[in-house]
């Protein structure tokens, strides 16, 4: 059984299940919106998501992804979560729960007795392995995206009085005496 | 023993799970970074609120007057009789949802209380109770709910966050337009002691010093001065400004963060340059240097207040009208609310442009003309030598900030002189500009740092359709004219899409502007090298 291509076939399914996770995050009465509004301008949330999700099953599953790409997605879909006022483990772990869903749906398949020599386990073993990966990589990026926050607060703080804090520096050069020099000249 | 919950189970990530209430039972959560810190009492106290009192949004008892009940009956009841509008707007919506997925803070949080039906309905579902006959005989079933200290503070959590951005009043099909329940339910806050700091301070602040600061007028010269020695610095002219004089054709009203915050300061610098190369004959004041109206974020009546000292210095001065600056509530308050608040000003004349003599028929009530309709005219009449060229490593895009687009209706002006003064020039998706421009997600007085993630998320469908530009294409650069988005949109884009700078307009308008003396340029109004700077002619010459 070549687990990857069984995969691809129950793709959208799966990525569907997955993408039910992430939006059980936020309250059913907004879940509607975010599942039938398929415009990315109109409903960034939902769309980042779905996106993420999509390319993120592909990179665990073992197809061929570009290591940017699927960065690049899971970067946009934890910098969302980040600043939704979500627990760290909500904002990452609905990574985690795709393991709930390929556990229902794909391990039964590989443990049938004709899969059992194709190796059809391990490859389901390796599947696991890359979400923890991506759970690595979004604690990672989660960490990143708050300490930007952080970061972002103390400019604005500076930058909305700028001139104030330059004239309160011009002040008290003026008031202090210049430094001494040796240079007579 | 107990087990450890599985991840399904810690995370709460059920699908399709129903809420263990409805909407008008979950009450929000108070914890830092939910709301804005309180305002002083002795500020509301200095502004005539009576009930103005210590507390804390994270401490269970929010120590409100006695009578509290009584005392917001009175209020909506009083802003009921005073704004037939608000009765129109409690009675006519029909649900329909159109508002419902456009707001940006909705976009942004998924909050389904963001929805700005919902957020009506906080207000709407009390209005129901006290005031109409079903809503009395039938109580939850009509929609109606009795008022409790939790809706209190609801209201106090939904309502300031709303940017009174007015998007979804644009799709609304009976025109319901939020903002204005924003702001009387923030001003029945108030009546009970409770507003915030950044907004409150600032009122206070504008009404006894004139700028949001509360800057003297010698450090507010002072620092202009700053200005202009940068300015020396950049073109080898120098120029001074006049201050509160009395006979000029023009006093100059800007909000006061563009003097005093990054990077407001360059289109201050801007306007500068440009009144110094046409000749304008006008004056600054300290005692009205603030044109964005914090009032009218909270209450009509501190607007009202607040606006009138603009018109009390124009009318002292003896100037024949007001040019204003790059503000986003200035101009929703002077064109749709001053000639109620304080109008007619038949002490001055209506606006004609000294330098083209174009008739300003538009403010023929206000007598006040956005600087983006001043000097699109002298660039469509020729008046202006610019060169765009010094602006080519930009690839700008436009912000239409909510307020001039949606309450002025300002929209292609900015683009023509964006367009004259840079070469290169996007426009962001359809449905992200124009009159359906998204909120840079802190305005109405929302730019407080406490609520950094609040605005973060608000602004995200801003900052979305800005990322797709610069992803697709190498938008490096986006210009706006309002001050709280000069303000709010930095820290934005530093998050959501890092390589953009912000930037008003006449910044990029100055940066082009060729003036008469001027030394070669070889750097921008932020004193960063040009890439394309001017030809030196000495240099040319000896080579």
């Amino acid at each position: 059984m070549d687990i990857t291509a069984y995969c691809t076939s129950k793709g959208e399914k799966l990525v569907g299940l997955w993408v039910d996770r992430f939006f059980a995050s936020y309250p059913i009465d907004s879940t509607g919106f975010m599942r039938t509004r398929r415009d990315k301008f109109a409903n960034p949330v939902g769309e980042t998501t779905r996106n993420a999700a999509a390319l993120l099953f592909d990179a665990v599953i073992g197809k061929d992804a570009d290591p940017e790409a699927v960065k690049l997605a899971l970067h946009d879909l934890i910098w969302i979560r980040a600043v939704q006022d979500m627990t760290p483990s909500q904002a990452v772990g609905a990574i985690v729960l795709l393991k709930d869903i390929l556990r229902k749906e794909v391990l039964a398949e590989c443990l049938k007795p004709e899969n059992s020599s194709s190796g059809s386990l391990k490859g389901y073993l390796d599947m696991e392995s890359r979400i923890d990966t991506l759970c690595l990589m979004a604690l990672d990026m989660y960490a990143e995206a708050r300490e930007r926050v952080y970061r972002v607060r103390i400019e604005d703080v500076k930058q909305s009085q700028s001139q104030v804090i330059r004239l309160a520096g011009l002040r008290r050069e003026r008031s202090e005496p210049l430094p001494e020099t040796d240079n007579e000249g | 023993m107990a087990k450890m919950p599985t991840p399904d189970q810690l995370l709460s990530a059920i699908p399709a799970s129903f809420p263990k209430a409805g909407w008008m039972d979950t009450k929000p959560d108070f914890h830092p970074g939910s709301y804005c810190y309180p305002a002083k009492t002795e500020t509301l106290k200095g502004l005539g609120f009576e009930n103005a009192h210590n507390w804390a949004p994270d401490n269970e008892d929010w120590e409100l007057p006695e009578n509290w009940e009584e005392i917001i009956y009175n209020s909506l009841k009083d802003a009921l009789e005073k704004h037939r509008s608000l009765k129109v707007f409690m009675d006519c919506c029909v649900r329909c949802g159109a508002c419902a997925d456009k707001c940006h803070f909705f976009i942004g949080t998924n909050d389904p209380k963001n929805m700005p039906v919902l957020r009506a309905e906080l207000l709407r579902s009390v209005y129901r109770r006290d005031f109409t006959t079903a809503g009395k005989l039938l109580g939850k079933v009509a929609g109606a709910r009795k008022l409790d200290k939790s809706i209190i503070k609801e209201w106090f959590i939904y309502f300031y966050q709303c940017t009174e951005c007015r998007r979804c009043s644009l799709f609304c099909p009976y025109g319901i337009d939020t903002a204005e329940i924003t702001v009387i339910v923030r001003q029945m806050l108030l009546d009970l002691g409770l507003g915030i700091n950044w907004i409150m301070n600032s009122v206070s602040d504008c009404n006894r010093t004139g700028n949001h600061l509360g800057i003297q007028p010698h450090s507010m010269r002072e620092i202009v001065e700053f200005l202009c020695d940068d300015i020396e610095t950049i073109t080898g002219i120098r120029i001074d400004p006049p201050w509160n004089e009395k006979g000029h054709e023009v006093i100059f009203i800007t909000p006061s963060g563009d003097y005093f915050a990054d990077p407001g300061i360059y289109t201050f610098m801007g306007y500068l340059m440009l009144f110094h190369e046409i000749g304008l004959d006008y004056t600054l004041s300290t005692y009205a240097s603030e044109g964005g109206n914090f009032g009218s974020f909270v209450s009509f009546d501190v607007a009202k207040r607040l606006n009138a000292k603009m018109y009390a210095e124009a009318e002292r001065l003896g100037v024949k009208w007001i040019l204003g600056g790059e503000c986003g509530h200035m101009w929703r308050v002077v064109n749709q609310y001053m000639a109620t608040y304080n109008g007619p000003a038949d002490f001055l004349e209506t606006p004609v442009s000294p330098i083209t003599g174009t008739v300003f028929k538009n403010a023929a009530a206000t007598k006040m003309v956005h600087i983006a309709e001043f000097t699109a005219d002298l660039i469509k009449n020729n008046k202006l030598n610019l060169r765009p060229r010094r602006n080519d490593h930009i690839i700008t895009t436009w912000h239409d900030s909510c307020n001039p687009a949606r309450a002025m209706g300002i929209l292609e002006e900015p683009r023509f002189i964006l367009k004259n003064v840079c070469n290169n020039f996007v426009e962001m998706p359809e449905h992200t500009i124009r009159e359906e421009t998204f909120c840079c997600g802190s305005g109405s007085g929302l730019n407080a740092e406490e609520i950094m993630d609040q605005r973060l998320r608000g602004g995200f469908p801003r900052a979305n359709a800005l990322r797709y530009v610069h992803d697709t294409k190498d938008v490096n650069w986006m210009a706006c004219m309002c001050a709280l988005d000069r303000a709010a949109l930095p820290p934005l884009v530093d998050y959501w899409v890092p390589g953009v700078t912000v930037s008003g307009l006449h910044e990029l308008v100055a940066n082009a502007l060729v003036m008469k003396g001027e030394i070669p340029r070889t750097m921008d109004l932020r004193q960063e090298d040009l890439p394309f700077p001017d030809e030196d002619p000495e240099a040319a010459e000896e080579a």
